[in-house]
């Protein structure tokens, strides 16, 4: 019996030494390979800037591809420093400032202003939350709407603006004097929390074209300054970050810093901010950047960068007209009318209407005081809310011509390249990560946010994971990606 | 919404096939004994718990019996992500698969065999208490599984002659499942989905002994098809989602495999026997894993979800052994391969399954003629596996190792 206790013990003894022995997988260290990491700076637009929900606020940054990059650099470049011009984290956050001048303001010809008056509204709108509506047919469901009556503009145009009222002034008569150099009087301006806060690696500037980024004062104190015979108008966007408003421009800025590795993504506004308002100019862009200007702006974008970082990726970029504001409107576009600088005709397969229209006058046939439907012959669409397909075809040439650009640049200079379009594309397609679905379907995908162009947290990591790819295999680095079960996409009201 | 579609997975199959080595969510586990011995036991007539291996193997054991006893099954899996790097590992509850068997026979005076002889089989063939971390990064395939089941089998077995019986058992099984996992939507959406489930089988076995120092045995057992008659689906979600998910009662089917298991003992020596088991498993009846909402309040909302599992037949080999040291004490040990049914395409983390290399030993112990103790110890290596999951795409490394700890008290009159 003692020899079967002893034997007993020698077994339970055996038995918990093993129960111990637990699977051990270890995770592989994340090396470099060749980069040189030493400085990154990122160049884009709004893109860049983590803009999303038709806004820029602080989680929103947090969440940009090329933050996410910079975390995940940081497990092989630990001293690595990548700074964004975070607005407050408590700030509801802005769209992009809406300037309504009326009469409107003939920009190419300043002299013909002179004797005028104008009348200037300023107004900042907020971002778009999902939200419980009821539309026009009485049906209560979710849809995007500001997350409350207006923005904070203040992050764009400093501590004096009225959130509330937004700005107005009446300017004029213009006068010689007021044409020969100063500011559209009063106009509030920002700031820059360069010296506070600055140098920034993420240089992504909501609004920024190609044609932008090398443009001296594209940042100017002021929306609008009127000199000599040139109205320009400033991007606040950059306005509130640049080192030196009067001077910088977004490459000059990002050349401070010397960088040693960059990635840039520019070229979607070159297009976009036109066909955003349905090609017909205005507040947006009134041309689509022409070939030949697109290319010399990004030549000397990639050889001034090259002059310091070796190593880069570009992107190119997506077919816009693949987003859900181009896409989630258009599939039965055939039953309206839309009036085209005065001739009005019934709009066609591979016409687009754009996410812009207002929702509730196409699904209930709002009408006019006369009793005309919305999208009738005696009421039609105004083109602003239509691309035609010619449109969209010259939108598509334009793509295919930046890109084609752009890969032979990266090839010539040894650089990564990045695919974006074909990124883009398979997520319309849909995709799966660890058993999440992730579509490019408006709102339910969790890809694009509420705005129908700019990705979602989990969308732009999704970007980043992707150009981890292909930066490791350029630069033979192993890089992990990030866990994109972790980011959320759109937010649904509990 | 497509949400739905990467719910969950889980196995359909909740009764037991008893011949299904341990495999995938099969616990392989019938009385220490045979545990201590690699499984093995089809062509051995070793104890009461033979029959639910063979049912005709209890014609060959002297006497009458009955068998209790339960294990202790402690199970830790490693999964790395290729993608993200995260390493993630389980903290599974203890799993407790347990046994009884108990065979009577009408005492013939002619032989020291009873003609006639019956027994009671009652197992917990299959189980599974997986649990991953509420947010890790497989949190949308699962989060937890638990799966408990119970087979009762009335068995009867006949000599045919001295050397040659057949058996057979009905097998009645009862089971419950229980799933979670996350849904994208939120970071707090869930689904959880619970089942109860009964199904009918039957299995059948020859046992011969050509020679006294050999034994052969051949079991089978049928397909089952059980239905859940009792399934809830509770999806946790924003309010403003509510509409798109079912709620209330959901069902779902499932076949389980048949299998054909061949033994055979070989007494070596008075004091050593080698015991050895080839089983085939044919888990290919498993193409999908479907279940169907029943409640569903908006026109969009998911009325079902398929997860393609393709599991595919496969063969198991356990080998084992005894030695009686003395008249009291006998010790054994084994050594078994279990193929896994589950494609290296089609893991999912709820069964992370693999090729299994299992390593057990045991003693018995007579503390009276007719009162003996069996204690046994099973570690397994779920060897390390390389996986990408075609519905979820996961893509990651598993490794598994398991540990099970029984004892058995037996009882001959």
């Amino acid at each position: 019996m003692k020899n079967l206790i002893n034997n007993v013990l020698l077994v339970a003894a055996f038995v918990i030494l093993l129960a111990s022995c637990k699977p051990e997988l270890s995770i592989p260290t994340a090396t470099k390979g060749s980069l040189n990491l030493t400085s990154y700076v990122a160049i884009g637009n709004s893109l860049t800037s983590g803009f999303q929900d038709n806004g820029l606020f602080y989680e929103g940054q947090h969440s940009s591809y090329v933050n996410v990059l910079a975390t995940q650099f940081k497990l092989v470049q630990p001293d690595l420093v990548f700074n964004t011009p975070y607005v407050s984290a408590t700030s509801v956050g802005c769209s992009g400032p809406s300037l309504n001048i009326t009469p409107p303001l003939n920009a190419s010809n300043p002299a013909a202003l002179l004797g005028k008056t104008f009348t200037l509204t300023l107004t900042v709108p907020a971002p778009l939350s999902l939200q419980t509506q009821t539309d026009c047919k009485n049906v209560t469901g979710l849809a995007p709407a500001p997350k409350q009556a207006y923005g904070d503009g203040q992050i764009l145009f400093g501590p004096s603006f009225d959130n509330e009222h937004g700005y107005t002034a009446v300017i004029g008569p213009i006068t010689i004097a007021s044409l020969g150099g100063g500011l559209i009087p009063n106009i509030p301006t920002a700031p820059s929390i360069y010296s506070a806060s600055g140098p920034f690696q993420n240089m992504g500037v909501p609004g920024a074209r190609c044609i932008d980024i090398n443009k001296k004062a594209y940042g100017g104190p002021s929306l609008i300054t009127l000199s000599g015979t040139t109205a320009t108008q400033h991007n606040p966007f950059f306005s509130r970050f640049a080192k030196d408003q009067n001077n910088s421009s977004i490459l000059s800025d990002a050349m401070v810093m010397q960088p040693s590795f960059f990635t840039l993504f520019i070229g979607n506004n070159d297009v976009l901010l036109w066909a955003l308002g349905g090609g017909v100019g205005g507040a947006t862009a009134s041309t689509i950047t022409p070939v030949p200007e697109f290319t010399d702006s990004i030549r000397n974008i990639v050889k001034t960068l090259t002059t310091t970082a070796k190593q880069g990726v570009i992107l190119n970029i997506p077919q816009i007209t693949g987003a859900a504001y181009f896409t989630f409107h258009s599939p039965d576009v055939t039953k309206y009318i839309v009036d085209e600088n005065g001739a009005t005709r019934l709009m066609t397969t591979g016409d687009m209407m754009l996410l812009s229209v207002p929702n509730d006058s196409l699904e209930c046939g709002l009408k006019d005081s006369a009793g005309n439907a919305f999208g009738s012959a005696a009421y039609p669409i105004p083109k602003k809310y239509t691309l035609t397909s010619a449109q969209v075809a010259q939108v598509t040439a334009a793509i295919n011509a930046y890109n084609a650009e752009m890969q032979t640049l990266a090839s010539d200079n040894d650089l990564a390249f990045f695919d974006m379009n074909a990124f883009a594309q398979a997520n319309q397609n849909g995709t799966t990560y660890n058993g999440m679905s992730m579509t490019g379907t408006f709102v339910t995908g969790g890809i694009y946010s509420l705005d129908g162009l700019h990705l979602t947290a989990r969308g732009y990591a999704a970007l980043a994971n992707e150009l981890i790819v292909v930066i490791n295999a350029k630069y033979g680095s192993t890089i992990p990606g990030v866990d994109l079960t972790k980011l959320g996409g759109v937010t649904f009201p509990q | 919404m497509k949400i739905m579609k990467k719910l969950l997975f889980l196995l359909l199959i909740i009764i037991s096939p008893r011949l299904a080595k341990a495999q995938a969510f099969a616990t392989g586990y019938v009385g220490d004994k045979q545990n201590a011995m690699g499984g093995a036991g089809t062509g051995v007539a070793i104890d009461a718990a033979s029959m639910s291996l063979n049912p005709a193997s209890i014609s060959f054991l002297q006497g009458n019996s009955v068998s209790l006893g339960g294990a202790v099954a402690v199970t830790n899996t490693a999964y790395l992500d290729a993608n993200n790097n995260s390493l993630s590992k389980t903290s599974n509850p203890v799993g407790t698969p347990f046994h009884l068997q108990a065979v009577y026979g009408i005492k013939d005076s002619a032989s020291a065999l009873s003609k006639l002889k019956f027994g009671l089989g009652v197992t917990t063939p299959y189980g599974g208490n997986i649990k991953w971390d509420s947010d890790w990064t497989g949190k949308n395939a699962i989060v937890a599984k638990n799966l408990a089941s119970i087979a009762i089998a009335p068995t009867a077995s006949y000599l045919i002659t001295d050397k040659l019986s057949f058996g057979a058992s009905f097998v009645y099984s009862m089971s419950t499942l229980h799933v979670e996992n996350a849904i994208s939507v939120s970071s707090d959406a869930k689904a959880v989905l619970d089942f109860t489930q009964r199904g009918f089988g039957f299995g059948a076995g020859v046992y011969y002994k050509p020679i006294p120092k050999l034994s052969i045995g051949l079991g089978y057992v049928s397909q089952v098809n059980s239905k859940s008659y009792k399934g809830t689906a509770k999806f946790t979600v924003p309010s403003s989602l509510t509409a798109q998910f079912p709620t209330g009662n959901a069902t779902f089917n499932s076949s389980v495999p048949q299998g054909i298991s061949l033994g055979a003992g070989y007494e070596v020596t008075d004091k050593l026997l080698v015991a050895l088991d080839v089983t085939y498993s044919m888990w290919s009846c498993f193409k999908t894993t479907t279940f169907t909402y029943k409640d569903t309040t908006a026109s969009s909302a998911v009325k079902s979800t398929n997860i393609p599992t393709n599991y595919k037949d496969v063969f198991s080999v356990n080998l084992g052994a005894q030695y009686k040291v003395t008249d009291q004490l006998v010790a054994r040990a084994g050594v078994s391969y279990n193929q896994t049914p589950v494609p290296s395409n089609y893991v999912y983390p709820d069964v992370p399954d693999a090729d299994r290399l299992n390593l057990s030993a045991g003693v018995s112990y007579n503390i009276t003629k007719a009162f003996s103790v069996d204690v046994s110890y099973k570690f397994t290596d779920i060897m390390k596996k390389k996986s990408t999951n075609v519905s979820t795409n996961m893509t990651g490394t598993y490794q598994t190792y398991a540990h099970m700890t029984g004892l058995t008290l037996n009882y001959n009159f």
